[in-house]
């Protein structure tokens, strides 16, 4: 699902125009970031437009809009103080009311998709690991069978391990499933290596929106506008301006150090 | 022997099945860091040693087993930080609740004001002071729970997953305040990472897994073993990654974590 924002008007953002684009991994970055995920979810007074799909958000529209959008918040609360994974789905098939022929088997579904095993019903959710408790959100957000997920910091408190788990499935679920996937996430590194298409924030208006490779590779203007560059490009790009040395951009260090041993 | 001057001791502890015969020593003065990936053991460790779960005696503050010391005495001695945590503060302004705790210290009027603004300089949070604490972003809550834990000038400052919430611009930041801490203050500190940006800055760092401390040394040379680290779940610091790296091929001689200094190294 495609989303267009053409002068959008919402507390400090003046005239805000992007566009998060169907089939690809978007990057947020930036103040203001995470208003910007609420913006998108279609539950905000705005001025403007948004458009879902060719599908203008107005008062009519917007229920079935907002159905089709799941939003995950950085930490998990556990709002409704329900004690089972199995419990608080189900709850949440009532809250949303979602109309399931089979709850039961939608749920385990859901859980199977993040790689939560049939068993993790009956667990207590306070039991659970930070990197299972990302995923639970993740299968819970499933349940309504959203066109698109926005994720805020999703990665921050996980490690490596679990961080290339973690984008392995938001892949599978862009890929496969044809969610649309947006990352709001203040780290470079992660938007350089995980992220398509990157939408930057600055002074409440968009600075960038492209490729994010393209984006960050073109160091010059993001120094200028002090926009944190992953160290792997800041480095190739010290190399190149100060050293004149040919080596290209590269997001895998394995592949940088064999650039490097080219040329020296 | 890292014995002398120890501030807490665990000796042969055992907890549940996370922890059989683990020791660690934290020195006087001293700030280290403990790195696992998630769950290793990080919160459970930093919860027993802040007395928030109880043990039979193999933890020791001062020498005095744990369970001996008076709660109140052991909570002002230990500032106890769990950034993940979700607290409910009774207080609608961080200015009221750290005035709330102020009120309660056996310290006169002069010293209490001076301890408050000396905490609102060094922590710069001078302009948040009316924001409601239960609803701050990351940075400023983990500001404000230093901001509680100094109020009543603790010896020894136990932070669990210092940079879980904060980006990395941020995590550097609050580093730094730490490192002040740690340098000017005196204040003796652990704190526990599931991340390996930040540990150069400290003085000691212990790698757990499961339980277990798997690796221990100054952080320079615990991060040159990167194979052994990416085993267990981390990832290196790019500039670390990249010496190592370089080093295993022979195109730098000495590890260089300062990116202008390396470029000048490979193209002299």
């Amino acid at each position: 699902m495609e989303i267009k924002l053409h002068k959008v008007e919402y507390k400090d953002f003046h005239k805000l125009t992007f566009t998060i684009p169907r089939d690809e991994i978007c990057g947020i970055t930036g103040k203001g970031k995470s208003t910007i995920l609420n913006l998108l979810t279609g539950k905000l007074e705005i001025k403007g437009e948004i458009t879902y799909e060719k599908e203008l958000l107005s008062a009519k529209s917007k229920l079935s809009i907002i159905k089709k959008i799941g939003i995950i918040n950085q930490e998990f609360e556990n709002q409704y103080s329900k004690t089972t994974i199995e419990e608080y789905m189900n709850y949440m098939i009532n809250y949303y009311k979602l109309k399931i022929k089979n709850p039961e088997k939608k749920i385990i579904d859901s859980l199977r998709i993040v790689n939560l095993k049939k068993e993790y019903l009956k667990r207590n959710i306070n039991t659970l690991s930070t990197s299972e408790k990302k995923l639970l959100q993740i299968a819970i957000c499933l349940i309504k069978n959203p066109k698109i997920i926005l994720l805020d910091e999703p990665f921050i408190n996980l490690d490596n391990k679990n961080q290339k788990k973690l984008f392995r499935l938001l892949t599978q679920l862009n890929e496969k499933y044809k969610i649309n996937i947006v990352i709001a996430s203040n780290d470079s590194e992660i938007l350089y290596r995980y992220t398509k298409h990157l939408i930057i924030l600055k002074n409440n208006k968009v600075l960038k929106e492209g490729n994010s490779k393209e984006i960050y590779e073109n160091v010059k203007p993001l120094i200028r506008e002090k926009v944190e560059i992953p160290d792997i490009v800041l480095f190739i790009y010290k190399a190149k301006a100060t050293k004149k040395v040919k080596i290209d951009y590269h997001r895998d260090i394995r592949d940088l150090i064999k650039d490097i041993y080219k040329h020296i | 022997m890292r014995t002398e001057n120890t501030t807490i001791e665990i000796k042969n502890l055992c907890y549940k099945t996370i922890f059989q015969d683990f020791n660690l020593t934290l020195k006087k003065g001293e700030f280290i860091a403990i790195a696992g990936t998630n769950n290793a053991g990080k919160t459970t460790l930093v919860k027993l040693i802040g007395g928030l779960i109880s043990t039979e005696s193999r933890i020791y503050y001062n020498h005095i087993p744990i369970e001996q010391i008076n709660k109140n005495n052991l909570f002002s001695d230990i500032g106890l930080i769990l950034v993940e945590e979700k607290i409910n503060f009774l207080y609608s302004s961080i200015e009221e609740e750290l005035f709330s705790i102020l009120e309660n210290l056996p310290i006169d009027q002069k010293e209490k004001s001076k301890r408050y603004r000396k905490i609102i300089e060094l922590l710069k949070i001078e302009n948040i002071l009316t924001y409601n604490p239960n609803t701050l972003v990351a940075i400023d809550k983990v500001k404000f729970l230093l901001a509680v834990a100094l109020i009543s000038a603790p010896k020894v400052l136990l932070i669990d997953n210092i940079c879980s919430i904060t980006t990395k611009k941020e995590t550097k930041e609050l580093l730094k305040i730490l490192n002040k801490l740690n340098q000017k203050e005196k204040i003796t500190i652990m704190m526990t990472t599931s991340n390996l940006d930040e540990v150069l800055k400290t003085d000691y760092l212990y790698i757990l897994d499961k339980g277990k401390i798997v690796l221990e040394g100054e952080p320079l040379e615990v991060l040159k073993q990167d194979s052994k680290l990416n085993k267990l779940g981390f990832s290196i610091p790019f500039m670390m990654d990249l010496s190592v790296k370089l080093n295993d091929y022979n195109l730098i001689n000495d590890i260089e974590i300062d990116m202008d200094r390396m470029v000048e190294i490979l193209w002299k």
